[in-house]
């Protein structure tokens, strides 16, 4: 009952009413601030790591149950039962001697006492004289102090006084040094005594030690047995809940030492830019939840149990990222380097997760209610697009190891060509991407021209050639029936231009003269043989074949495009018509080139494309697009007079120099009078890379479909780029616009992974500085071996040979660094081990102190287990009981594997792994240059020079290198195969003792029948599969190489004829001279 | 856990084995004809767990050949000694060999799926024969166990290299003397197959016709149809198999199996054009 107001209190306001009012404030400001604590407590990532605790605990008891029941059941579980078994039996003697172990523990008490005693009597007489010791020293000091003191003031005033007192010291002194010497004297007589119960103290002890000795020392064994169990059990209480923890994690609590907390990775020498030019370094706080990261055992997928949060999963590839000994460990790297996003951010949102497919997306919308967060330039990069961040420290290498699909992506754009309207950095040294138009009219028809520009897959389903006159879907269909007239009259334009503006010296004005009559036939026997499908695929139309064999465009149907003599002058010399073709010269005859005409004439089109006409011409539409054309640029009225006042072929002309301008096929193609033009496209690298570009700057027309986080993929650049590519001209629909400003990018032959390769590719290009430090150091041979490897691809070598490194040994030893590493002899420098080693041993096998030789000189490098080497990995060699292995070149040369030459290996293209240390420099260089035949069966000429077309094999062509070029092939070669001498002298040998060596060389050479395969002038070849004649092995071959070659040519080169000579067939000490025999032969 | 304390142990025993065959190495080969050298083979220390002898069963599998045998062409033998061999009567093309009632052999037959991870076999200790007599090897195909010993004979009286066109296993090339023999260990220089690989082509250089096919295996339900065009997979636990049968001719086929406890199960696959 509230009482009335009273009218004298001094108050206006009711007291009761405040106090219920402060009361409830009170409780709401009670209840707020439990709110607010907890919700500062309760943080997303705590749940993260209180779910992966119990995880390990559950992992971690199942792991004592696996070690267990497997001691349980394996040979050391009955070496532990049996153990088990000695240890009762040892604890039943010992209980049989209990009662005199009571006695001697009896005993040993008994003595105890007097022991303490006599201890602490020692104890006492010891600081005692020591006490007494220091008063000796010091009553010495003094005296002698006093005594000089005495000297010095000797005649001079205070010399009595000084004198005096020395007497005095001299007394102290003596009887300090007395009383010392009798503490002594104590002090080792108490030890004395105390050393009498110490010795009769450890008798017992031994006593008992006996009869208990059985006992500990079976316990050792068990205890070492279940060191494995044990390290679990430790584990175990580790990770158990405890109300320690509970209460170190609990609200308010939790700032002193809290077992749940944030883990954060400091790189304070990468920097990532923050608003206003500054910069701060990068701090990834990721292993706060995935807290498995780093775990190289037990923590994949596959390990844990099924449902488990993928955050909880070990990196997928622990031994090129994250792991300590790979080369991107985490402590240096990081985790947002390579997938981007803000790594400081301990949220599942707002650390800017990105999901890699529309699936997960939704997942996680359910789960966490993810959505991509607003305004942040960097998210994640999803899962399949994450090697484009390679780019930003291997920038400086032309091809990124393992990283397949970012140098697919970089393959593609230069096999496709999108340097030829995009300028894009790093591609200024290639040829334009497609063939050169100056001479088109010898080659092929106007109607031919006509429909191939229309839609070049209609001739060619695989061609590398975009369709610049397509139409995308996106547009409407009155637009549709719009664009597509207009095309026609463009297209017409162009092949009307390119006839009219031929310009190809040396060709007579009528065109190439018919070929001589050639063989159908033979001309496919040649074709198949000499390693023209190599590069090119033949009679499937819709193959697109691998990187090799797409290499060359696809040449079926090929009889209904060329013309007859055109085919014949190209394949006698291609760079005659195109000085820049990656066509080499195979060095035809007339009669072979004659037969290949033929053959290739006789590939017709599946679809009969030779009957296809060109449309007639459209007048009215073409006039009307010149005149929009021209209105660009002067008044309407002038552009219609202008156009009206062309003829008709003057109206195509200028149609056609207008579209190859617009269109930018000069881009691609040496056009006449477009030889200075400027790419037409934007530039994907530089200040408007496309990784870093801002995503505003990207048009979606009205595709919001691929905006805000919308699937298929939640990152709008990707979706823009990936639908840019499927339909280039896609962000044009729904658009009102005038034919002139549509979008320009022609429709490319992709299939669904190439859009993925090159989207990857693409968004590499980043304008980002990147502290050197982690950029991807070259030295000048990485640097020769990168570049040439690009000059290797670009001229399509690896189709026929295989390429790559040297094989590399891998040597399972001892226990040098302990049994977790084993010796990898870096194959490169299998003469540099062989030679040290000095003994003529392969080194297949070495012990333990030749591995510490050679890896001191840098040979040998050892690698732990489990190690990623070269796509195999090691503990799995191990596991395997591999003694050796070989891992050979990064491909293994396409061609061999084509039925008719992988039959006959001695009719395929030589292996060049570690061609740089078989063959002189000099050599390789002249022979890149002019190739010369080493391998003469495969001409399939007979004794007296007559080629039966079936014998033939494949032949090197003339790729005319420059000398630069050459160069550096050679030396990419040399520093590949580890070559790392320019210069040896080799002193000449005294003539008497070379004839010596030249007869022993001879007679183990005819011993060993050596001429029954090599081709020696006079011998006789008594086998099927002949090998290279020796008249040219001189200027050839290395020296340094024979000897390893000839004990295991298959290590060297894989499937080679050539058979293994042991060191009882051919003694080491035999092998200079059969060596010295081999060179002599030189032009025989 | 047991699989890293399996793996320690493998590990542990194979470093041992090697340090130990590091200095068996030493030793000249016994042979002096051939490169295989003679060394002894690393002990295989692999500790078996084989079927339960109590319900394992048979699977047989014949391999027909469809429509009317080829007629097999003679081989043309370029080396006169290789021609003198077959004087009398012409060696003909092993290709396709047909076998009784229209069945075909030199098929290789081989459990390829369904077999339990847990087993693991021990190599037989007998050495699989490859003879080269009269220029052609016998057998013409042959399947075998990895680690198994392979005794490599010339019983010619010509030189022979054989060459083992390996990809999974080290390829080894090496010539043998006229009436000698070795054989490959895992000891040996020359090796013999430790990797699992079929099939593998071994050849000699010298007679391009010469040719013999290799399955190897990491089990031993394997074999190859004879002249009844049948092969039978003993000792094979209960369970359900994918079969493949190999011809160097007409490729791979597969069969399905489900065999019963003690059972006796037949299947049969069919080549042909």
């Amino acid at each position: 009952m509230p009482k009335p107001a009273d009218p004298l209190s001094d108050t206006l306001y009711d007291m009761p009413t405040l106090n219920r009012l402060f009361f409830a404030s009170s409780i709401l400001l009670i209840a707020v601030t439990v709110w607010m604590t907890w919700q500062d407590y309760d943080r997303n990532w705590k749940h993260f790591q209180r779910d992966f605790n119990e995880l390990a605990l559950k992992k971690a008891e199942k792991e004592r149950a696996d070690i267990e029941s497997a001691l349980k059941n394996s040979e050391r579980g009955q070496e532990l039962s049996a153990l088990r078994e000695q240890l009762k039996s040892a604890e039943s003697v010992v209980e049989q001697k209990k009662k005199s172990i009571d006695e001697i523990n009896e005993k040993r008490e008994k003595n105890r006492g007097p022991m303490e005693k006599a201890v602490q009597e020692f104890q006492f007489d010891k600081s005692e004289a020591d006490t007494f010791k220091f008063k000796a020293e010091k009553s010495a000091v003094d005296y002698e102090h006093a005594k000089k003191h005495a000297e010095e003031l000797k005649g001079k005033d205070g010399a009595a006084h000084a004198e005096a007192v020395l007497p005095g010291l001299k007394k102290d002194m003596d009887a300090a040094e007395l009383r010392f010497e009798e503490k002594n004297k104590e002090t080792i007589e108490a030890k004395k005594e105390w050393e009498k119960f110490d010795a009769i103290d450890r008798g017992f002890a031994a006593e008992i030690a006996v009869i208990l000795k059985d006992t500990v020392e079976v316990g050792k064994q068990i205890a070492k047995i279940e060191t494995d169990l044990d390290a679990k059990k430790r584990q175990i209480a580790k990770l158990e809940p405890s109300l320690a923890k509970l209460l170190l994690n609990a609200p308010g609590m939790d700032f002193v030492a809290p077992t749940e907390k944030i883990d954060q990775n400091i790189l304070p020498h990468f920097l990532e830019d923050v608003n206003f030019e500054s910069s701060v370094f990068k701090i990834d706080r990721c292993t706060t939840c995935h807290l498995a990261i780093s775990k190289s055992k037990g923590w994949t997928k596959s390990d844990l149990p099924e449902g488990t949060s993928p955050a909880f999963f070990s990196h997928p590839n622990l031994d090129l990222y994250v792991g300590d000994n790979s080369p991107h460990p985490i402590s240096k790297f990081g985790c947002t380097i390579c997938h981007n996003g803000q790594g400081r951010s301990v949220d599942f949102i707002y650390a800017a997760h990105t999901p890699k497919n529309a699936e997960q997306e939704k997942k996680w919308e359910e789960k966490y209610s993810w959505k991509p967060v607003a305004h942040y330039d960097t998210p994640m990069l999803p899962t399949p697009y994450v090697e484009a961040s390679c780019t930003k420290c291997h920038s400086t290498q032309h091809r990124v190891t393992m990283a397949d699909k970012l140098n697919e992506g970089k393959r593609l754009l230069e096999t496709v060509g999108c340097y030829g309207c995009h300028p894009i950095a790093g591609t200024e040294d290639l040829r334009k991407p497609g063939p050169s138009l100056y001479g088109l009219k010898y080659k092929v028809t106007k109607d031919w021209a006509y429909n191939w520009i229309a839609d070049p897959t209609q001739f060619r389903p695989t061609t590398k050639m975009p369709r610049p006159f397509y139409t995308s879907p996106a547009l409407n269909e009155k637009e549709k029936a719009d664009v597509e007239k207009r095309n026609q009259a463009m297209i017409q334009g162009i092949v009307e231009y390119l006839w009219e503006n031929e310009n190809l010296p040396g060709v007579p004005k009528a065109g190439y003269p018919a070929p001589p009559a050639g063989d159908v036939a033979k001309g496919k026997q040649l074709v198949e043989a000499v390693g023209c499908i190599a590069c090119h695929v033949l009679d499937k139309p819709e193959e697109k074949g691998d990187q090799y064999r797409s290499f060359g465009p696809n040449l079926a149907g090929v009889g209904s495009k060329l013309n007859p003599g055109w085919t014949y002058a190209w394949l006698k010399d291609p760079s005659q018509y195109f000085h820049a073709t990656n066509m080499p010269n195979l060095r035809l005859s007339d009669q072979e080139a004659a037969d290949a005409t033929a053959y290739l004439l006789s590939l017709k089109h599946h679809d009969k494309f030779e009957d296809r006409k060109s449309p007639p011409v459209d007048e009215a539409v073409l006039e009307r697009t010149i005149i929009d054309f021209k209105k660009g640029a002067m008044s309407m009225a002038q552009a219609e007079k202008e156009a009206k006042e062309l003829s008709p072929q003057g109206k195509l002309l200028w149609l056609g120099e207008k579209a190859i301008g617009q269109m930018g096929c000069f881009g691609c193609h040496d056009v006449k009078k477009f030889e200075k033009t400027k790419k037409i496209g934007a530039e994907l690298t530089g200040s408007n890379s496309t990784g870093t570009k801002d995503i505003t700057k990207f048009d979606f027309g009205f595709r919001h479909d691929l905006q805000h986080g919308h699937h298929p993929l939640s990152n709008d650049k990707i979706n823009w780029v990936r639908a840019k590519l499927a339909d280039p001209r896609t962000y044009d629909g729904g658009r009102i616009m005038a034919y002139e400003d549509r979008l320009r990018m022609p429709k490319f032959n992709l299939t669904q992974d190439d859009i993925e390769a090159l989207t990857t590719y693409v968004l590499s290009f980043r304008r980002e500085v990147v502290n050197p430090l982690y950029k991807r150091n070259m030295s000048n041979e990485d640097t020769v071996i990168d570049r040439g490897k690009r000059l290797v691809t670009l001229s399509n070598c690896a189709s026929c040979h295989k390429t790559g490194v040297w094989p590399t040994r891998v040597a399972v030893t001892g226990s040098v660094d302990g049994e977790n590493n084993i010796g990898v002899i870096n194959g490169m420098n299998i003469y540099a081990a062989r030679n040290i080693l000095n003994d003529g041993r392969q080194v297949d096998r070495i012990s333990d102190e030749e591995l510490a030789i050679l890896k001191k000189k840098g040979i040998v490098i050892l690698v732990k287990k489990g190690t990623w080497l070269k796509g195999r990995v090691v503990e799995d060699l191990l596991n395997n009981n591999i003694h050796e292995v070989i891992v050979y070149g990064e491909n293994e040369g396409a061609i061999r594997y084509l039925v008719n030459i992988s039959e006959k290996d001695n009719k395929a293209p030589p292996v060049i792994v570690g061609e740089g240390a078989k063959v002189n420099p000099e050599w390789l260089f002249s022979f890149l240059k002019a190739p010369t035949e080493i391998r003469p069966w495969l001409s399939g000429a007979d004794d007296r020079g007559v080629v039966d077309p079936a014998k033939r094999g494949v032949r090197m062509p003339t790729f005319g290198f420059t000398d630069d070029e050459a160069t550096l092939i050679v030396q990419h070669f040399s520093y590949l195969s580890g070559e790392r001498t320019p210069f040896r002298y080799e002193p000449p040998l005294d003539p008497a003792a070379r004839e010596k060596m030249l007869a022993k060389g001879k007679a183990v050479f005819d011993e060993n029948k050596c001429a029954s395969c090599h081709v020696v002038a006079g011998g006789k070849l008594t086998t099927d599969n002949p090998a290279p004649a020796f008249a040219k092995v001189a200027p050839r071959l290395q020296k340094d190489w024979f000897g390893p070659w000839i004990r295991d040519p298959q290590a060297f080169a894989p499937g080679v004829g050539m058979t293994s000579y042991n060191e009882v067939q051919i003694k080491p000490e035999d092998e200079d001279s059969l060596r010295e025999y081999i060179w002599s032969l030189h032009g025989k | 856990m047991t699989n890293v304390l399996k793996c320690s142990l493998v590990v542990a025993l194979a470093m041992a084995m090697l340090s130990g065959c590091g200095k068996t190495e030493e030793k000249k080969p016994a042979d002096g004809g051939a490169g295989g050298g003679g060394g002894a083979p690393v002990p295989d220390n692999t500790v078996e767990v084989k079927p339960d002898a109590a319900t394992v069963g048979k699977i047989t599998v014949t391999v027909k050949l469809k429509g009317a045998a080829p007629a097999r062409a003679p081989i043309d033998m370029s080396d006169a000694e290789c021609a003198a061999a077959h004087a009398s009567e012409p060696a003909l093309d092993e290709t396709v060999v047909p076998g009784s009632g229209g069945t075909l052999q030199n098929a290789m037959v081989w459990i390829e799926k369904g077999l339990d991870a847990k087993y693991v076999f021990k190599a037989p200790a007998a050495a699989v024969l490859v003879d080269q007599s009269g220029c052609i090897y016998k057998p013409h195909v042959l399947t075998m166990m990895t680690k198994q010993s392979i005794e490599v004979k010339n019983s010619d009286g010509v030189q022979h290299n054989i060459h083992a066109t390996s990809k999974a296993n080290p390829e080894f090339n090496f010539s043998q003397a006229p009436k000698t023999s070795l054989t490959l260990t895992t000891g040996s220089k020359d090796r013999t197959f430790t990797q699992p690989e079929v099939p593998l082509k071994m050849k000699c250089e010298i007679h391009g016709w010469m040719g013999a096919w290799v399955g190897v295996f990491k089990h031993p339900y394997h074999g190859v149809s004879g002249a009844d065009g049948t092969v039978t997979l003993k000792d094979v636990p209960p369970g359900t198999y994918t079969i493949t049968v190999w011809h160097e001719k007409f490729g791979k086929k597969e069969a399905q199996v489900t065999l019963k406890d003690k059972g006796a199960e037949a299947a049969s696959v069919e080549f042909g054009e």
